[in-house]
């Protein structure tokens, strides 16, 4: 205990010189600024990301860490259920806290354990190299605002194997609203590389189910499986289900509770040291519809044209169920040194919603770049300018407004690590 | 009757009826011609034809029946003789009757006898061949035969002499079996121990039998035990010394001799111990061995002049030669000639050192070496250091002067004689010269190895036999003949030279660099013979001048050296890798030993190839399963995989990917295979794995985690209006992306009950596009089914609030007006009392939707003249 009270310290008094400590960590500020002419709102929030890392604290073999990611909106929303401000992680790490245990508190992810969070602690347990068990408990944030409150509490534990060519991963977690079961479910993944060319990795959630007599319901299975020939091809199989998760105590509007299934093959075939062509198919079930999906594409990149070229140009198409795209797309851009890539792109889709009279081409334009100032200072941004044109005399609203919209999306992000 | 006896009754009554017809038969007169042959069973074998017929029946068959052995054997009395000893075949059968084996009246050409040689059981006779005798022909053993001319099987002994012949002639009394087996006669299987007759060993344990026992199969040997029974011809002392050879020798060798001279007179010391017994035993015909004269050691045939050379002659004779030997070594002698008691001539220095036959010289004529006192008032007295004996190398030079004036007794060099000594006005050796030997210029005449140590002509080094090019080799021959040594040599040092290549005045190639620190003769090589040109050589090549060896093996031969050498430092290569060679060093290949690539010093330009040079770095780390595209994921900067080209994996590292370190996705140190392209393997789901890993790309890209890529449009539900800023989670509640429900109320239930609009929606209606548009909620747009908004009430018509709302008394609440000539259903009564006391409630009648005032023209004027 004593060890994780000074690792709270650490985390927040690092800078401090009274204590010696080798701090590093990671300053991130992000903006999204979304205007349309379609409507007099806009869409414009921050996030502020905060990473820290000490270590050798007060002259001790010590692993401190803190994460918080807040963000925050600056423009009108008028769905009030939305939070103005929101803290996605905030959390301190202490490695080895306690022997072989790491201790972590705050609000965060389990990251073995894909779906669970909480406001509260985690401890995890290295029993070697290879194995290790994780127990987590505490309250859960909101989960329709991520608001801190005490109605919504969580615990769970897991358990893992991983050594470098397989692993294993089974664990369990709940969440209660008002203290009745709002959320409980099994989740187990696993993964396989017998060799450097075949890899695979499968996930199961089992979510309990309420009104099925205490039985679980499969929410989401995951396989999939890769395959490499040298470096020259690969293919990927995925077979997916999915259903919404339901809250069963605390969701107070609909989801459907209906199954959804996917399969998905992925190649790509490289014809040069930079250059392939890839393709997919995806093909989508649901049970609430006798129709069926499917999502195809095929395209061209380059990496390395010329030198610091890049380009990539593909065709996608899209029968989803009720409406029909298709989509156009090319990109390119250069990286003319290592830290400095910029991009332009642009794709053009056309869409019909249930019948053809009603359909709509979208022009996006992006313009992106990433750029590596310095050691300490990177910047990513992407600049989208769309143009939607809807050419039936009746949008799917059956209310008509304008034949053209256009929206601009900027986001922009500063990080600096130190 | 009982069935059972009448049957056995009947029985009877048959047999009895066949005997008598029997009976019948044989007493009847077809039966008397021959009734010999009727009551015999059949024809004798031809062995037994003289008993045939009817006389003779009885002298086989007994009259009360049956045939006896005993008459068998009256004939056969072999048989009879071997059962009655019980001994043979038939003795182990003579309980049995012969007939039962040996039957007759079956014919004549029956053979009584019936057995098979080959697979006749020999054991049933008493004795079982075994080893060879199984294999031996039986007629080799049983060789007689009976009467009737065939071979008799019976009588033959088992004892090995019935068959075997005794090549021993009876000399050996024990059974043959003793030493001979049934295997083989002889060789390994003969069992005779001869340890037990005569113990063999050392020598003998090799000796062929033969040897000792030359006549066949005669092994008896008298007086064996002695050894000159069989050692007679090796007797070489002829009788001399008895024949109790045993003395002297042993089994283990002849020569290994035993002899104690101990016991004799004279016991062996020293190295006599070591001397072969014929040194002094060596009188004619070896083995004798006289005892020699021991009194005096240069007794005839030990020390004696004529046999061993005493070198004294009869210098010392009468002297006892232990006066100045011992048995230990004949030198030294025991003669000091530094002994107190010498008063000759004392030895000291070197002279101690030196052998006395190096002065006590044996005589040219008897080779006898006198070791009387020389004349040592002299050192040149003959026999020491005169030149004819001894090479005095002055000759007559220094005729009358005493060696020791030069030399002393310590060594003979260095003499005393000094060049130096301020005595001395000759040639001072200075520098190297007073290293060198006296000869070195003092050279002995090749005729007479006189050796003049006069002064010589120091005048001009070559002059003398010092540094001339005949007899010491000057290396120049006559290239400076007309040049002094000393213009450029020094006393100081033959090299190096003062001769400066670097000098102003030479005006030939200066030396730099390594050339500076070479060997002139590194370049100025010697001719055949020997001697060394100092002209200038051709330095237009550096090869061609035969300088420098071709470590290339002529590589570059249309090369100049100095295209990649300096004269700074053969290694120091001014050859640019860069912009010379057909492949640029780039990064950590700049810094690289040329001979990590260039095995052997092959500098011929080598395949581009990366595993070329690094196929041992390939099997250690990818065992070659990563191919032979090196640089696809190395740079010559680094063999670090920092710059790896990540799309060969098949996964491209875009946009932040490209910023961030390879352990954030690769976190077991070291493993960089196997992560597999799925996002979720690296970034947490905040989807809580809604959409599966394998599709994050389908909506994200790496230029940043924002979801650039996806189209709402492509879900069936195209964001129009209003929903085009919406922020996700305003719908998607929860975070729930997938399965949300299309209606608006869904989304929008808030703003349904918000107190505000509730009385917009007391009707329940929550078809929300009834009223509202997606690209502008507000204002709601609701149309009126029966209401018209005509003239004034256009302008009213979507401000709902003019006619609904709760504050305002004269105002209805929803619904209101349905028509337009419902007037008062808005505008009553908050004026209508004080202004229309006597108008009808038809508003209309006087007020239309153009304007409420004034009333309208046409009005029936009694009744707007009430209105007021």
């Amino acid at each position: 205990m004593k060890k994780l009270i000074a690792s709270l310290i650490a985390a927040s008094l690092a800078s401090v010189p009274a204590y010696a400590v080798d701090l590093h960590g990671r300053v991130s500020e992000a903006v999204f600024y979304l205007t349309d002419d379609a409507t007099v709102q806009n869409y414009n929030f921050t996030r502020t990301r905060l990473a820290l890392e000490a270590t050798n604290f007060d002259g001790e073999d010590n692993t401190f860490r803190f994460d918080g990611s807040y963000r925050t909106k600056s423009s009108y929303d008028y769905n009030t259920r939305t939070p103005d401000t929101r803290i996605d992680v905030m959390n301190v790490e202490m490695l080895k806290a306690f022997t072989d245990t790491d201790v972590t508190i705050g609000r965060q992810y389990i990251e073995s354990l894909v779906g669970a969070r909480v406001d509260g602690a985690l401890l995890n347990l290295h029993l070697d190299a290879a194995k290790g068990a994780g127990f987590f408990g505490g309250t859960a944030p909101d989960p329709y605002n991520d608001d801190l409150t005490s109605a919504f509490t969580t615990y769970g534990a897991y358990g893992y194997w991983k050594e470098k060519d397989g692993g294993v991963t089974a664990g369990y977690a709940t969440s209660l609203y008002k203290g009745k079961e709002d959320l409980a479910y099994l989740f187990g993944s696993a993964y396989l590389t017998p060799d450097d060319e075949l890899s695979m990795y499968g996930s199961v959630r089992l979510d309990h189910n309420i009104t099925a007599q205490n039985g679980y319901d499969i929410t989401n299975l995951l396989l999939t499986a890769n395959y490499r020939w040298g470096w020259e091809a690969r293919v990927n199989l995925t077979l997916n289900q999915y259903r919404g998760l339901w809250m069963q105590e605390s969701m107070d509007y609909n989801v459907t509770h209906e199954m959804q299934r996917s399969a998905r093959v992925y190649a790509d075939y490289s014809l040069s040291r930079s250059s392939k062509v890839y393709g997919q198919f995806d093909y989508r079930t649901r049970d609430s519809d006798d129709k069926s999906a499917s999502l195809y594409g095929i395209g061209y990149r380059d990496s390395e044209l010329w030198g610091a070229l890049f380009y990539n140009v593909g065709y996608r198409g899209i029968n989803y169920f009720t409406s029909k795209s298709w989509q156009v797309y090319v990109s390119g851009g250069a990286q003319p040194r290592d830290d400095l890539t910029a991009e332009l792109g642009v794709s053009y889709l056309n869409n019909t919603q249930d019948k053809p009279e009603n359909s709509m081409t979208q022009m996006v334009y992006t313009a992106s770049a990433n750029w590596l100032v310095s050691k300490s200072l990177y910047f990513n941004g992407v600049v989208e300018y769309s143009t939607e044109k809807f050419l039936s005399v009746d949008s799917v609203y059956l209310a008509k407004y304008k034949d053209e919209y256009k929206s601009t999306a900027i986001w922009a992000n500063l990080d600096y690590r130190f | 009757m009982h069935k059972d006896e009448y049957k056995g009754e009947e029985v009877v009554q048959r047999i009895i009826g066949l005997l008598g017809i029997c009976v019948c038969l044989l007493f009847s007169p077809a039966f008397a011609v021959d009734f010999g042959s009727l009551i015999s069973p059949g024809d004798l074998s031809s062995y037994h034809k003289e008993l045939d017929g009817m006389a003779n029946c009885t002298k086989c068959h007994a009259v009360g029946g049956g045939i006896q052995n005993e008459t068998c054997n009256s004939c056969h009395k072999d048989i009879g003789a071997a059962q009655l000893v019980k001994k043979g075949l038939h003795g182990a059968v003579a309980s049995q009757r012969c007939v039962e084996c040996h039957s007759d009246h079956k014919g004549r050409s029956y053979s009584m006898v019936e057995w098979d040689p080959k697979t006749f059981d020999h054991g049933k006779t008493g004795y079982k061949l075994a080893g060879k005798h199984a294999k031996t022909d039986c007629a080799k053993c049983h060789k007689t035969k009976t009467k009737l001319g065939f071979y008799s099987y019976s009588g033959l002994a088992t004892a090995c002499k019935s068959c075997h012949e005794d090549i021993h002639k009876g000399t050996l009394k024990d059974a043959c079996e003793t030493c001979h087996n049934t295997n083989t006669w002889r060789g390994k299987d003969v069992t005779f121990d001869h340890n037990k007759v005569y113990k063999l060993d050392g020598k003998h344990t090799d000796v062929k039998c033969q040897k000792c026992h030359p006549a066949k199969g005669m092994f008896q040997v008298a007086e064996k035990e002695k050894c000159i029974t069989c050692h007679k011809k090796d007797d070489k002392h002829k009788g001399q010394l008895g024949a109790a050879c045993e003395k002297c020798h042993q089994a283990a060798g002849w020569k290994d001799i035993l002899f104690d001279h101990s016991t004799t007179k004279y016991g062996l010391q020293g190295k006599h111990t070591k001397v072969a017994c014929e040194k002094c035993h060596h009188e004619k015909g070896k083995g004798v061995f006289k005892v020699a004269k021991y009194d005096t050691c240069d007794a005839p045939g030990c020390h004696d002049k004529g046999k061993f050379g005493n070198v004294h002659e009869t210098q010392f004779l009468g002297v006892a030669c232990a006066k100045c030997h011992t048995v230990e070594g004949f030198k030294p002698s025991l003669f000091k000639h530094e002994s107190p008691d010498y008063l000759g001539f004392k030895l000291k220095g070197k002279h101690a050192q030196v052998e006395c036959g190096k002065c006590h010289r044996p005589l040219a004529v008897t080779k006898m070496a006198l070791f009387k006192p020389m004349a040592s008032s002299t050192c040149d007295v003959a026999g020491c250091h005169d030149i004819k004996a001894r090479g005095n190398i002055h000759g007559v030079q220094f005729k009358g002067q005493k060696c020791e004036s030069c030399h002393i007794e310590e060594g003979w060099k260095p003499t005393l004689f000094k060049h130096g000594a301020e005595a001395y006005k000759g040639y001072k050796l200075e520098g190297k010269h007073a290293q060198v030997e006296c000869q070195k210029c003092h050279r002995a005449d090749p005729a007479t190895q006189v050796v003049l140590f006069k002064p010589i002509d120091a005048a001009s080094c070559s002059g003398a036999f010092c540094h001339d090019v005949k007899e010491r080799g000057n290396i120049h021959g006559a290239q400076f003949k007309d040049r002094k040594c000393n213009d450029c040599h020094t006393v100081q040092g033959w090299k190096p030279s003062a001769f400066d290549h670097n000098a102003d005045s030479y005006k030939g190639y200066k030396l730099e660099g390594k050339h500076a620190q070479a060997k002139c003769q590194k370049c100025h090589l010697p001719a055949g013979d020997g001697t060394v040109a100092y002209r200038p050589i051709d330095t237009k090549s550096c090869a061609s001048a035969l300088c420098h060896k071709d470590p290339h093996a002529r590589q570059f031969a249309d090369k100049e050296c100095d295209q990649c050498h300096t004269p700074k430092a053969w290694k120091e290569l001014t050859f640019n890798h860069v912009t010379q060679a057909r492949f640029p060093l780039e990064g950590k290949h700049v810094s690289t030993q040329c001979e990590k690539c260039h095995i052997g010093k092959v500098w011929k330009p080598l395949k581009e190839d990366c595993l070329a040079c690094h196929a041992k770095d390939d099997d250690k780390a990818h065992k070659g399963k990563m191919g032979a595209k090196c640089e696809q994921c190395h740079t010559a900067q680094t063999w670090e995989p920092k710059s790896f080209f990540h799309e060969v994996t098949g996964f491209a590292l875009e946009g932040a990917h490209t910023q961030i370190t390879c352990n954030k996705c690769h976190k077991t140190k070291g493993v960089f295979t196997g992560q597999g392209p799925e996002c979720v393997k690296c970034h947490t789901d905040a989807h809580q794995n809604q959409f599966g890993p394998a599709t994050c790309a389908d909506c994200h890209t790496a230029k940043n985690w924002f979801p650039e890529r996806f189209r709402h449009s492509q879900t069936g539900f195209r964001l129009e209006g209003g929903h085009r800023a919406a922020k996700c989670e305003s719908c998607h509640v929860g975070r729930a992306y997938r399965s949300v429900t299309q209606d608006c109320y869904t989304c929008h239930a808030a703003q349904y009950a918000a107190p505000a609009a509730a009385i917009y929606h007391t009707s329940g209606n929550k078809s929300c596009l009834d009223c509202h548009k997606v690209y502008s909620w507000t204002p709601a747009v609701f149309t009126h089914a029966t209401m018209t908004f005509s003239g004034a009430h256009a302008a009213i018509k979507t401000t709902c609030a003019k006619c609904h709302n709760s504050t305002t008394p004269l105002t209805l609440k929803w619904p209101g007006a349905t028509a337009e000539s419902q007037c008062a259903t808005c505008h009553y009564p908050a004026t209508y009392n004080t202004k229309h006391t006597n108008c009808p409630t038809d508003c209309a009648l006087c007020h239309n939707t153009s304007a409420w005032s004034p009333i309208a023209t046409g009005v029936d004027s009694t009744v707007a003249g009430s209105c007021n």
